[in-house]
């Protein structure tokens, strides 16, 4: 056997044994259609309506419920201090000569009661036995017509701060000139029982006139010469008043207030078939009242609508009993709640302006029982009387604009769209609302920027209602979404769906929910894909 | 026969044997001269390969291992052939075998050298398994297919063999035994079963109802390279035989009678669930994402989610086989009948009836019959060419019938050897 032949029977040789060393794993590839859930959210109408606002009754049907406070009654409005306490003038005109006094000497001193002018504001028969200023300064002016320097020493000896501390302050006035000072009596309390404590709206002061002890030796007073003190109260807010505070009648408006409520609900339009109205009074303050509504009109300023409160207990008056202190000055009060039912009122129709402001005119009667024997009326500033709405909507609803937002995890990143030869994603939406959605579908990157808009303003009606207006049965809208380039390239891109519902009731009808109501959004895959192992 | 000669003839007995080439020179389809007196350096390469299936076709079937694109057409068409369980098979060996006779006597020990690389797949696959395999879920959105009894299985390993063999006999019955000890070493093994599972599509896609109860062993799940190692294991290969010259001949081997411990990045789980999948959930963020690979191994892995990475030992695929004939008018033909059982494989045997002419001394032509686990009939011819003294080339297959058929039932392979002996 030659070499040649050798050569290539080993090759042959070589070949039959290699040829089953081969051991690449097949990779043949194919095309398969595939459909498939991919991600699922879902919504009970409970997420979306806010508890603050929505309350679970026991057969499931879901009340809307309002309970916010309507107005509150000022402190200011009820009792106030004269302005002007005392204005006092000395002449020395019955001197029958000059006299010549010494530094130091006392010209005059006097410790006397003086009453607050109470008649000079329009509250009558108030009766203060007790305050508390909360802030507020006394005024003092003195004014010196005389040879000598003076000395002025003044006082209120009814105004203790911290029980120690009593009013009183020193200034010095030059000849022939007048001076104006200005001090801080926030946290005073005033006896206003005077100086045997057993009359009313009376403060005991302390007033000494003395010659300046700075003075370079004596000095002489003629008969012309005189002296003069005004003492105010300057921008004073009792933060407690106890006596008694008359019988008044105080007009509140025509004013308004703001109401943020459906500011905080983010609905466009609101309405009920039926309705369960209180207004609730809690009155902290230690005196009867009468309280007449005579008009309250909700106004949405946006939208320019507005209603007027109607319904029987407009225009009459509502009694509401004093609050009761428990322990003198203590702070603790324990309020009188009063409910009256406005269930018969329109009130339903100005839930339905959705307000933004409320308007109104009312009268506040204070002590109708007429009882001023015991001076136990008490105000507290923080602690004044509430005025609340309580409104419980049952029955039927009508939600208009009501928006709902979510995201879901979208892990997008590495899915092999090159496999991906087409189909479409599938927005299957189960509504089980009683509501029609429109929906808006969007990719969103890890920053929650919009990258593509996958659906807009996209039609899903609500369920079918049964007799009652409930759902009867969820309908399922599908909306697919071919894959076209662009959603080639943000399918990778992106990491959340970012979904938006826009809630409105179906056919504008009041339906009613029920805790159990639900929608589920999915997105499904629907594509051809190129297998390869 | 003594006591001792039959205590050694049990031990030989559990220890020797082959397939093709136990001894040198053997071919099941003739039978030569056994002795070991003519030769003293014998070398061998050989390779074969034995593809089937019942019901996937040749077109399909090598479009798959060509890691071709498979057509619309291609997949209705083997789709419509589906008719029950699927089997589908291959085994395929090639090897280099060194046999040293410094003695070059009748009766002397002579030993032996090699190596050898087998892959064996074994897999029965559900009818509707299939289709969603080919198809998708989509068009079977709506209808609940159920999947019962799948099983796959393939494996590679390698083989270090070395042994000892020896003929005698006295007059002219001769007796031959040989026995190999391998060291084994894994490169692939992936296992899946599916069984009594169901997959169900909402017809919409808003749901899969899924019922899986299903096993997988794996190692080395990313494929196994020819030097890799992922496992270790020994086995023996074990051969006897008895000839009388131009009269009989009747032989008993067993190949792969060992084990592998997989060891390389094992994946051994389990699951037995029944869950509706309708989506991630925005409430369950946790571990839950879309998955973004669809690849063979991430499935596995995404579907078996608590895989135990121990290693784990399997057996290697043995073969028995049984080989007998009668030799006609003075040795010019030999008639004979060919058995092959492999216990551990869900087809499990192929049985082959053949006749082999003598033509001249340098030419043997052999028609064959054969039968297996694919209940089908398979005609092939073998030929045995010696080329000169020293080399002999040897070639068949048993696929002749439907190898070269594209739409004909899988049946392909065949073997070739080339042996020099000096």
């Amino acid at each position: 056997m030659n070499y040649f032949r050798s050569g290539i029977l080993l090759l042959a040789a070589l070949v039959i044994f290699l040829s089953g060393c081969q051991k690449d794993r097949p990779s043949p590839s194919w095309e398969v259609d595939l459909l498939t859930p991919l991600v699922s959210d879902t919504i009970h109408v409970t997420d979306i309506l806010d508890s603050t606002f929505f309350d679970v009754n026991a057969d499931q049907t879901i009340s809307f419920v309002f309970d916010d406070e309507l107005y509150k009654l000022n402190v200011d409005s009820l009792v106030k201090l004269p302005d002007t306490l005392f204005s006092w003038g000395f002449g020395l005109e019955a001197l029958p000569n000059p006299i010549t006094l010494q530094p130091g000497d006392t010209i005059i001193k006097e410790v006397f009661d003086w009453p607050l002018d109470i008649a000079s504001y329009d509250i009558k028969g108030i009766k203060l036995v007790a305050a508390l200023i909360r802030s507020g300064a006394v005024v003092f002016e003195a004014f010196d017509q005389s040879e000598s320097d003076l000395e002025v020493v003044f006082g209120i000896n009814s105004a203790v701060r911290n029980e120690t501390d009593t009013f009183l302050v020193k200034e010095s006035v030059p000849t022939f000139e007048s001076i104006s000072k200005s001090y801080d009596v926030s946290y005073y309390r005033l006896d206003l029982t005077g100086t045997d404590g057993d009359t009313i709206n009376m403060l005991n002061y302390y007033l000494a006139l003395i010659v300046h002890p700075d003075e370079p030796g004596p000095v002489t007073l003629f008969p012309t010469d005189s002296f003069a003190v005004n003492i105010y109260f300057e921008e004073i807010i009792l933060d407690y008043a106890r006596g008694y505070f008359g019988q008044n009648t105080f007009h509140f408006g025509p004013e308004s207030q703001p109401i943020d409520f459906f500011n905080d609900l983010q609905i466009g339009g609101l309405s009920f078939e039926q309705a369960q109205v209180f207004l609730r009074f809690e009155n902290y303050y230690g005196l009867e009242a009468n309280i007449n509504i005579q008009e309250l009109t909700a106004i949405n300023n946006s939208t320019g609508n507005q209603k007027t409160l109607e319904g029987l207990l407009v225009g009459e008056d509502m009694f509401v009993p004093r609050g009761v202190e428990n322990g003198l000055e203590s702070g603790n009060v324990t309020p009188a709640i009063t409910n009256f039912d406005f269930s018969d009122s329109n009130f339903p129709e100005l839930i339905a302006v959705m307000p933004d402001e409320i308007a109104y005119t009312m009268t506040f009667e204070t002590n109708v029982l007429a009882d001023s024997t015991h001076y136990n009326n008490f105000l507290y500033y923080d602690f004044p009387v509430q005025v609340y709405l309580q409104a419980r909507m049952f029955g039927g609803i009508r939600i208009d604009s009501l928006l709902e937002s979510s995201r879901m995890a979208w892990n997008g990143e590495g899915i092999q769209l090159n496999n991906v030869k087409d189909g479409n994603l599938v927005l299957a939406l189960n509504n089980g609302f009683p509501f029609n959605l429109d929906v808006n579908l969007y990719f969103q990157d890890e920053n929650f920027n919009n990258i593509d808009t996958l659906l807009y303003k996209a039609f899903a009606p609500g369920a079918l209602l049964d007799a009652d207006n409930g759902v009867a049965e969820a309908v399922i809208t599908r909306f697919p979404i071919p894959l076209d380039d662009q959603l080639r390239e943000s399918i990778p891109a992106a990491s959340y769906i970012y979904y938006e519902l826009t809630v409105n009731s179906v056919l504008n009808e009041h339906v009613v929910i029920h805790s159990t109501d639900f929608v589920e959004l999915k997105v499904i895959g629907d594509f051809t894909y190129l297998f390869e192992n | 026969m003594g006591k001792t000669k039959v205590g050694i003839w049990m031990i030989l007995m559990i220890w020797a044997g082959n397939v093709l080439a136990q001894m040198p020179g053997y071919t099941p389809y003739f039978p030569t001269s056994q002795n070991n007196a003519g030769w003293k350096y014998n070398l061998r390469a050989f390779y074969s390969d034995d593809a089937n299936s019942n019901h996937f076709t040749n077109d399909f079937f090598a479009a798959v291992n060509s890691s071709e694109l498979l057509t619309d057409e291609m997949k209705d068409d083997q789709i419509n052939n589906l008719n029950g369980q699927t089997l589908t098979g291959r085994i395929r060996q090639s090897g280099l075998d060194a046999w040293f006779n410094s003695k070059q006597k009748p009766g002397s020990m002579f030993y032996y050298f090699g190596v050898d690389f087998q892959n064996v797949l074994d897999s029965q696959l559900d009818s509707d398994l299939i289709r969603i395999l080919l198809k998708g879920n989509k068009p079977y959105a709506g209808q609940t297919l159920y999947i019962n009894n799948s099983e796959y299985l393939n494996q590679y390993f390698n083989r270090i063999k070395g042994g000892v063999g020896f003929y005698f006999g006295s007059g002219e019955v001769v007796h031959a035994v040989s026995a190999k000890l391998a060291l084994s070493i894994g490169q692939n093994y992936d296992q899946v079963g599916v069984s009594g599972s169901s997959f169900y599509t909402h017809p919409e896609g808003d749901y899969l109802d899924l019922s899986l109860h299903a096993e997988t062993q794996a190692a080395d799940t990313s494929w196994g390279k020819l030097t890799d190692i992922n496992g270790l294991g020994v086995s023996t290969d074990l051969y006897y035989s008895i000839q009388k010259e131009k009269d009989f001949y009747a032989g008993i081997c067993i190949q792969n009678l060992g084990f592998i411990s997989w060891s390389g990045n094992p994946f051994v789980a389990s699951m037995d669930s029944t869950f509706r999948f309708s989506g991630i959930s925005n409430d369950t963020t946790g571990n839950q994402d879309i998955p973004t690979n669809y690849s063979y191994d991430n499935l596995r892995r995404l579907i078996f989610d608590n895989p135990d990475d121990s290693p784990f030992t399997e057996s290697l695929p043995m073969i028995l086989n049984l080989s007998a004939g009668k030799f006609f008018s003075e040795g010019k033909f030999y008639a004979g009948l060919n058995a092959y059982y492999y216990p551990s494989l869900i087809s499990n045997y192929r049985l082959e009836v053949f006749g082999t002419w003598n033509l001249k001394d340098q030419i043997r032509i052999t028609p064959i019959v054969a039968f297996s686990s694919y209940s089908k009939i398979n005609y092939g011819l073998a030929a045995d060419w010696h080329i000169s003294e020293h080399i002999i080339l040897r070639a068949g297959s048993t696929y002749l019938n439907s190898y070269f058929s594209k739409t004909a039932i899988v049946g392909r392979g065949g073997f070739v050897s080339l042996q020099f002996f000096f």
